[in-house]
C-alpha cells in the first residue's frame, strides 16, 4: 500500500453520504417513535384546550370549566414535559455518538489533511457541527407530529366555520411566501452579523494582544483611530440589523395582522347575515390561533432542514475523505539500519517543493547533524522519515525497507521527535512525561526492545532509589523509568521544587510551566518512548546555552550506540557531530564529516566562520 | 462589619455606573424617541384589546365596531414596528459609544493593567461587557418606566368598568406576583454544568488537534479516542441532567400560569355574574388582567438581570476608573544624547523586587549586548529603559538628564525597541512597515530598509510586493520573515537609541550575520543594546554587560570580557575548543 498520492483526490458530499453518515453509528429510533406518538397526543389537547379558552371569552365561568381547564393545562404541559424528555434523549445520544466517530476520524487524518482542513473547523466539527446531526433527526421525526397537530388544527376550523376557514386558506401560500422570504433575509443578516462580530473581536485580540507593541512603538494615536474604526464597522452592521431584524418582524406582524382583518370584516359580515353565530369570531379566532401555530411549527422545520445541510457537508466529506490506519502495514524491520532517502521530492503543496530529488543516507549508530539555511527543508526531512508525511515521489528506506510499507505505528515508534517548542497537554507532570508509553492497551512498548533501557550510570540509579524514600509505592517499571527519564533531561530538580512533585498540574498546554521547564519535561517524555531513532529539531534553541549543553550532554551520553539526528543552528552541536548533511533549498549541498565539509562545502565553512571559528589557515572572522 | 460602609460602597457603584453612562454620552434624543413610541403603543394596545373584545362579544356593527378595530389594528401594526425599529438602533448607538469610549481609554492603559488582566477578558470588556450594559439599559431601564406607565394605563381603564373590580384586581394582584416568584425561582443551575462540560471537552479537544503532530509520532490515537469519549460521556451526563431538570419544571410552570388565571377569574367572575360589567368589558378584563400579571412578573425579573449585568458594569468600570498613562506632559525629547545610565534602580513585577539598586552605563555610539542566564532581568532593563513602567526607584537618565522629564509619547517615539514579540497586524506589508513612523516614507527607503533588513528578496517575490497581505497577526509569515520586517521597521523610525530583544533569534546563521551588519552600518555612531543568547549575535557587540540575578556582574569591552568573565568565554570561546584540538 503506498501512502503517496492520497492529497490530490477530492471528495464530493452527496445524499447517498448523508445517508451513510448517519448507518456510522446506532440511532435510539424508539426514543423518536414515542416522541412523535405523544406529539400527536399534544395535538389533540391543544384543541380541547381551545374549547375552554372559548368558554372562557364567552364568558362560562363556571367551576366545571376552571376545573377542567385547570387539569387539561397541566396534563398538557405533563405530555410536552414527557415528549421533550424522549426528544432531547434521543438527540444526545446520536451527538454523543456521531462525537466519537468524528473524533475518531480526526484522530486518524493524515497529517496533510490536519493541515489542509485547520484546527479550528475540525474542533468545532466535533462540538458544533455534530448538533446538527441529532437537530437533524429531530427535525424529520417533528415533522410528524407538527403536520398531524396542523390537520387536527384545521379540521376543527372547519368544523367551526367552513366558510370562513375556506377563505382563511387563502392565505396560507402567504405565510408560505412570508417564511421564505423572511429565510433569506434571516440568513443574510446572521451572516453580516456574524462576519461583523468577528472581524471586530479580530481587531480587538489582535490589537490587545500587543499591547506592548503599541506603547513601545507610541502610536496610541493611530490605534485610537483604528479601534474606533472597528467599531464603527460593527455599529453599521448593527444599523443594517435593525433594519432588517424590524422588517422580518414587521412581515410577520402584518401576516397575522391581515389573518385579524380578514376574520374581523368577513366573520363581522356573516353575523350580520345570520350565517354565524353572536360570538362565532371568539371561537374561529382561537382555532385560527391553533392552525398558525402548527403552520410555523412546519415551516420553521424546512427552514432549519436546509440549515442543518452545510455544517453536515463538512463533517461527512472528512468522514468520507482520506484517513490513516496505524496498524495496517508491515512491522518495522527488527535490526537498526540507515535511513536512506532515494530521490526524494515532496511540497506541502505539491506546486512547490520543499524537497527536490534528494537522495541521502543517515547512517544507523551515528549522530548525524543536518545544516542550511530558513527554508531548505531541514524540519521536513524529519517528518518523512517518521512517516507523518510521505513524498510525492522517491523512496525512504529504514534498513533497506520502504516506510511507505511500514505500519505507521511501528514506524513512527522506532523514532523520539524533539522540537524546539513541544506542546504539553493539560494533566500532571507524570501523565505528561509517561504520555507515549502506555500505548495502546495500557501496558508499555517502551523498555520492551531486547537491549536494556538507557544506559544509566549505577550511580544515577542509586541516587533515585536513595531520594525515594517518601514514596510509599513499590516503585514500578514505569514509575521508575520515569525518574530516570527526568534525571536525564535535567527535569528531576524542578520536579521535585513543584507543590506536588510529579502529579502537579502543568495547566492547559503546560502554560503553568516556564518554557524551559516544558522543554524537559518534553525531552523526558521522548526518552520514555525509548526511541530507536532520536530527532531532534533546534530542541536546544529554547534553552539557555548552559542547559541546553547539560541536558545533550547526558541525552548524547545516554543514548550513545543510538542513531541521533540533530537539526541546529548552532555549531556547537554540529561539529560534533559524526556526519554532517547540507541542505540547500531541498538539494543536497554537500555530506560528509566536519573534515570533508570543510573543504567540500562553502555553506559549512560560512556558517564556522560566521560563528567565530578560527578555521586553518585563514584569520576568525572577527 | 459596618453597615453604613457596605451602603456606602453600594451607593458608590451606583453612582459609579451612571456616571460613566454619562461619560458614554448616552444617544438621548433615540431614547426619548422609544419611550414615546411605547407609549403611544400602550394606548394602542388598549384600544385594541378593546375593539376585539366587542367583536367577540358579537358586536359587529361595521361603523361603530368593525371599522375602528381594522383601524386600530392597522395604527399598532406601524406603530410596533417603528418602535422595534427605533429600539434597535438605539440599542446599536449605546453600543457604539460604549465601545468608543472604554477602547479610548483601553489605548491609554499603562503595560501594567494589560498584564493583571488576561487579553482574552479585556477583548470581552469591549465586545461584550459593553453590549450587557446596553441590554441593561433597554430591557431593564426603559422597561421599568415603560411598564410602570402601562400598569397605570390598563388599570385606570378597569376602573371605567368598574371602580371595586379595579381593587379587588390590586388586592390579588401581589398573590399573582407571588406565585410568579415563587415558581419562577425553581430555575435550577444545571445549564451552567452542561456549559461548563462542554467548553472542557472543546478545550481538551482543542489541545489536541492544534497538536496532532505528537499524537501520530507518538502513536497515542487510541489513547486519545478514549480520552476524548470520557469528555463526551461526560457532557452527555450533564446533558441528562439538564433535560430532566429543564422538562419537569415545565409543568410547576403550567401549574403556576393555571393557579393565576384562576385567581383572575375568580375576581373577575362575581362582577360579570352579578351584571356589574359586560361581557365585552369581561374578555377586555380578563386580557388585562394577563398583561398586568406579566408587567409586574417582569418587575422582578429585572433585579435578577440587573445583578447579572453588574459583572459587565464592574469590569468596565474598573476599566474607566484605572489611571491612564501621562503621554503628553514633559519636554518633547528630540536630540537625545550621551551614555544611558541606571542609578539605584528598583523594580520588581510583584512583591518580590527583581531589580534592587541597580547601576549601569550604556556606552553611547556603541553597540552593547545584555547577556546573562535566563530570569536575570534583560528583558526587563529594556522594558524599564523604554519606560514601559514605572521605577520603584532610582532614575534611568541618558546624557545626564533624566529621561522621566521627557514625555513618554515623544520619548517613546525616539527610542526604537524591537521586542521579541515581532507584532504584525492584519494588513499589508506596507502597513506594518510604517506602522509607528509616522511620515512619509518613499519605496526606495523602504526598499533599502528591507534590504538592510534581508527581506527586500522576499517582497519582490511576491506579486503584490509591499501591498502584500501579511494575514492575521502576521499568519502568513514564517518567524525569521517577522522579525526581519520587524528589525526594517526598526530602522525606518531612524532612532538614535536601539534596543533589540532576542531580535534576530529566528533567523539562520547567514541571515543574522547580513542583517547585523547592517545593524552595524545603519547605526554607525548611534547606540544600540540587544539582549541575545546565542554566540553568534554577542560576537557583534562592542561592549557586554552580564547580568545575575539583578545585577551587573560584571561589564566591559568585547575583547577583554571573552577573556576575562566565565560567562562570556562560555558561550563564546568553547566552540573554538574544537579547533585547538584539531
Amino acid at each position: 500500500m503506498k501512502r503517496q498520492k492520497e492529497k490530490k483526490r477530492r471528495y464530493a458530499f452527496s445524499l447517498k453520504d448523508l445517508v451513510r453518515f448517519y448507518t456510522r453509528f446506532p440511532i435510539p429510533w424508539w426514543m423518536y417513535i414515542v416522541s412523535v406518538v405523544l406529539g400527536f397526543a399534544a395535538g389533540e389537547l391543544a384543541i380541547q384546550l381551545a374549547k375552554f379558552t372559548i368558554s372562557f371569552n364567552k364568558g362560562e365561568l363556571y367551576n366545571h370549566v376552571i376545573i377542567g381547564y385547570a387539569l387539561l393545562t397541566i396534563l398538557n404541559s405533563v405530555v410536552g414535559a414527557l415528549r421533550s424528555v424522549f426528544d432531547d434523549y434521543a438527540s444526545l445520544r446520536v451527538t454523543y455518538r456521531a462525537r466519537q466517530a468524528v473524533w475518531k476520524k480526526i484522530l486518524h487524518l493524515p497529517q496533510s489533511e490536519v493541515d489542509r482542513r485547520q484546527p479550528s473547523a475540525l474542533i468545532s466539527g466535533v462540538t458544533n457541527d455534530v448538533g446538527t446531526a441529532s437537530t437533524l433527526m429531530g427535525m424529520l421525526f417533528g415533522i410528524f407530529a407538527s403536520f398531524y397537530s396542523f390537520a387536527r388544527a384545521l379540521v376543527e376550523l372547519f368544523r367551526c366555520q367552513a366558510t370562513l376557514a375556506a377563505y382563511m386558506l387563502v392565505t396560507i401560500p402567504l405565510a408560505v411566501l412570508v417564511f421564505t422570504v423572511v429565510g433569506r433575509l434571516q440568513h443574510e443578516m446572521q451572516r453580516r452579523t456574524y462576519a461583523s462580530l468577528r472581524s471586530m473581536t479580530e481587531f480587538f485580540s489582535e490589537h490587545i494582544s500587543a499591547a506592548k507593541n503599541i506603547k513601545t512603538q507610541a502610536m496610541e494615536d493611530q490605534e485610537e483611530a483604528a479601534g474606533l474604526a472597528a467599531i464603527d464597522k460593527r455599529f453599521r452592521a448593527d444599523l443594517y440589523e435593525a433594519i432588517m431584524g424590524q422588517l422580518q418582524v414587521s412581515l410577520f406582524s402584518f401576516y397575522n395582522s391581515l389573518g385579524t382583518v380578514m376574520i374581523a370584516l368577513f366573520g363581522s359580515s356573516m353575523i350580520r347575515k345570520g350565517q354565524m353565530e353572536q360570538t362565532g369570531i371568539n371561537d374561529f379566532t382561537t382555532y385560527m390561533n391553533n392552525v398558525n401555530q402548527y403552520l410555523a411549527e412546519n415551516l420553521t422545520h424546512y427552514q432549519t432542514l436546509r440549515g442543518t445541510q452545510g455544517a453536515l457537508q463538512y463533517v461527512g466529506e472528512m468522514l468520507e475523505g482520506p484517513q490513516e490506519e496505524p496498524d495496517q502495514g508491515e512491522a518495522a524491520p527488527e535490526q537498526v539500519g540507515d535511513l536512506q532517502l532515494e530521490h526524494v521530492t515532496f511540497g506541502y503543496d505539491p506546486a512547490q517543493p520543499v524537497l527536490r530529488d534528494l537522495t541521502v543516507t543517515i547512517p544507523a549508530g551515528k549522530v548525524t547533524a543536518v545544516i542550511g539555511n530558513n527554508g531548505s527543508g531541514k524540519s521536513t526531512l524529519l517528518k518523512l522519515l517518521q512517516g507523518v508525511y510521505y513524498p510525492d515521489g522517491g523512496t525512504i528506506r529504514m534498513g533497506g525497507a520502504d516506510v511507505s510499507r511500514i505500519a505507521p505505528h511501528a514506524l513512527r515508534r522506532q523514532f523520539g521527535y524533539i522540537l524546539q517548542n513541544n506542546p504539553l497537554f493539560s494533566g500532571s507532570v507524570r501523565d505528561n512525561i509517561i504520555y507515549g508509553v502506555q500505548g495502546e492497551k495500557g501496558e508499555g512498548f517502551a523498555w520492551s526492545t531486547p537491549e536494556p533501557p538507557l544506559l544509566f550510570e549505577g550511580t544515577v540509579r542509586e541516587n533515585i532509589e536513595y531520594g525515594d524514600v517518601d514514596d510509599k509505592r513499590p516503585p514500578d517499571a514505569v514509575e521508575q523509568n520515569m525518574r530516570w527519564a527526568a534525571q536525564l533531561a535535567d527535569a528531576d530538580g524542578f520536579i521535585a521544587s513543584l507543590a506536588e512533585g510529579y502529579d502537579t498540574d502543568v495547566g492547559e498546554s503546560g502554560k503553568l510551566l516556564s518554557g524551559g521547564q516544558r522543554q524537559r519535561v518534553a525531552i523526558a517524555r521522548t526518552l520514555m518512548t525509548d526511541p530507536r531513532y532520536l530527532l531532534m529539531d533546534e530542541a536546544g534553541a529554547s534553552l539557555d546555552h548552559k542547559s541546553d549543553d547539560t541536558i545533550f550532554r547526558s541525552v548524547r551520553q545516554a543514548l550513545k550506540g543510538r542513531t541521533i539526528v540533530v537539526v541546529a543552528h548552532d555549531m556547537r552541536s554540529v561539529v560534533e557531530a559524526d556526519h554532517i548533511i547540507v541542505l540547500d533549498h531541498g538539494t543536497l549541498e554537500a555530506q560528509g564529516t566536519h573534515a570533508e565539509l570543510l573543504k567540500t562545502s562553502p555553506t559549512y565553512r560560512g556558517y564556522l566562520e560566521k560563528q567565530g571559528y578560527a578555521l586553518a589557515g585563514e584569520e576568525a572572522a572577527r | 462589619m459596618d453597615l453604613s460602609a457596605i451602603f456606602r460602597k453600594k451607593y458608590g457603584s451606583f453612582r459609579r455606573f451612571f456616571l460613566m453612562l454619562v461619560k458614554a454620552r448616552l444617544p438621548f434624543l433615540w431614547i426619548a424617541l422609544d419611550l414615546a413610541f411605547s407609549f403611544g403603543l400602550i394606548k394602542i394596545g388598549v384600544s385594541a384589546t378593546e375593539y376585539s373584545a366587542r367583536l367577540y362579544a358579537g358586536e359587529v356593527d361595521f361603523a361603530a365596531v368593525v371599522l375602528p378595530f381594522l383601524l386600530v389594528t392597522v395604527v399598532n401594526l406601524v406603530l410596533s414596528s417603528l418602535s422595534g425599529l427605533v429600539t434597535s438602533v438605539c440599542s446599536a448607538f449605546m453600543n457604539r459609544n460604549l465601545r468608543r469610549m472604554v477602547w479610548r481609554k483601553a489605548v491609554r492603559l499603562p503595560l501594567g493593567f494589560y498584564e493583571a488582566n488576561t487579553p482574552k477578558e479585556m477583548i470581552s470588556r469591549i465586545t461584550t461587557d459593553t453590549a450587557s450594559i446596553t441590554q441593561l439599559v433597554m430591557q431593564v431601564f426603559l422597561p421599568i418606566i415603560t411598564g410602570a406607565y402601562s400598569a397605570w394605563v390598563l388599570l385606570t381603564r378597569i376602573s371605567t368598568y368598574d371602580r371595586a373590580l379595579m381593587w379587588s384586581l390590586l388586592v390579588v394582584l401581589p398573590l399573582n406576583v407571588l406565585i410568579t416568584f415563587v415558581l419562577g425561582r425553581l430555575n435550577f443551575g444545571v445549564s451552567d454544568l452542561t456549559n461548563r462540560r462542554t467548553a472542557e471537552l472543546t478545550a481538551a479537544l482543542a489541545e489536541r488537534t492544534n497538536n496532532m503532530m505528537l499524537i501520530k509520532t507518538m502513536g497515542t490515537e487510541e489513547k486519545e479516542m478514549d480520552a476524548g469519549v470520557a469528555r463526551m460521556e461526560a457532557s452527555y451526563r450533564a446533558g441528562v441532567l439538564n433535560t430532566w431538570v429543564r422538562n419537569l419544571s415545565q409543568p410547576i410552570q403550567a401549574i403556576a400560569g393555571v393557579l393565576k388565571t384562576i385567581v383572575i377569574v375568580m375576581v373577575g367572575r362575581s362582577f360579570y355574574a352579578s351584571g356589574a360589567i359586560s361581557l365585552p368589558e369581561w374578555i377586555a378584563y380578563y386580557g388585562f388582567a394577563g398583561q398586568l400579571t406579566n408587567l409586574l412578573g417582569a418587575y422582578l425579573g429585572y433585579w435578577a438581570s440587573f445583578k447579572s449585568a453588574q459583572g459587565a458594569t464592574d469590569r468596565v468600570s474598573q476599566i474607566m476608573d484605572a489611571p491612564s498613562e501621562d503621554a503628553g506632559t514633559g519636554e518633547t525629547a528630540t536630540e537625545l544624547a550621551g551614555d544611558i545610565r541606571l542609578e539605584g534602580v528598583a523594580f520588581g513585577y510583584g512583591d518580590s523586587l527583581l531589580f534592587d539598586g541597580l547601576d549601569m552605563t550604556i556606552p553611547a555610539g556603541q553597540i552593547t549586548a545584555i547577556v546573562g542566564p535566563s530570569g536575570s532581568g534583560k528583558s526587563t532593563l529594556l522594558n524599564l529603559i523604554d519606560r514601559l513602567y514605572p521605577l520603584r526607584g532610582g532614575t534611568v537618565s541618558i546624557g545626564g538628564r533624566d529621561t522621566a522629564a521627557y514625555s513618554l509619547s515623544s520619548y517613546r517615539k525616539a527610542l526604537g525597541y524591537v521586542t521579541q514579540e515581532c507584532v504584525m497586524y492584519a494588513g499589508t506589508l506596507r502597513d506594518n512597515l510604517l506602522q509607528g513612523v509616522g511620515r512619509e516614507v518613499s519605496d526606495e527607503e523602504l526598499d533599502a530598509a528591507c534590504a538592510a533588513a534581508g527581506i527586500l528578496e522576499y517582497v519582490r517575490s511576491l506579486p503584490d510586493k509591499y501591498g502584500a497581505p501579511v494575514g492575521e497577526g502576521g499568519a502568513s509569515l514564517s518567524g525569521g520573515q517577522r522579525q526581519r520586517l520587524t528589525v526594517a521597521r526598526a530602522l525606518l523610525k531612524r532612532p538614535d537609541y536601539l534596543l533589540l530583544d532576542e531580535a534576530t533569534a529566528a533567523m539562520d546563521i547567514d541571515g543574522k550575520d547580513k542583517v547585523w551588519t547592517s545593524i552595524r552600518q545603519t547605526m554607525a555612531g548611534k547606540t544600540v543594546v540587544f539582549v541575545a543568547h546565542d554566540g553568534q549575535t554577542v560576537r557583534n557587540a562592542d561592549h557586554i554587560i552580564v547580568l545575575r540575578d539583578g545585577k551587573v556582574e560584571a561589564a566591559g569591552a568585547r575583547d577583554r570580557m571573552l577573556t576575562a568573565n566565565a560567562f562570556c568565554k562560555e558561550m563564546l570561546d568553547k566552540t573554538k575548543g574544537r579547533e585547538e584540538e584539531a
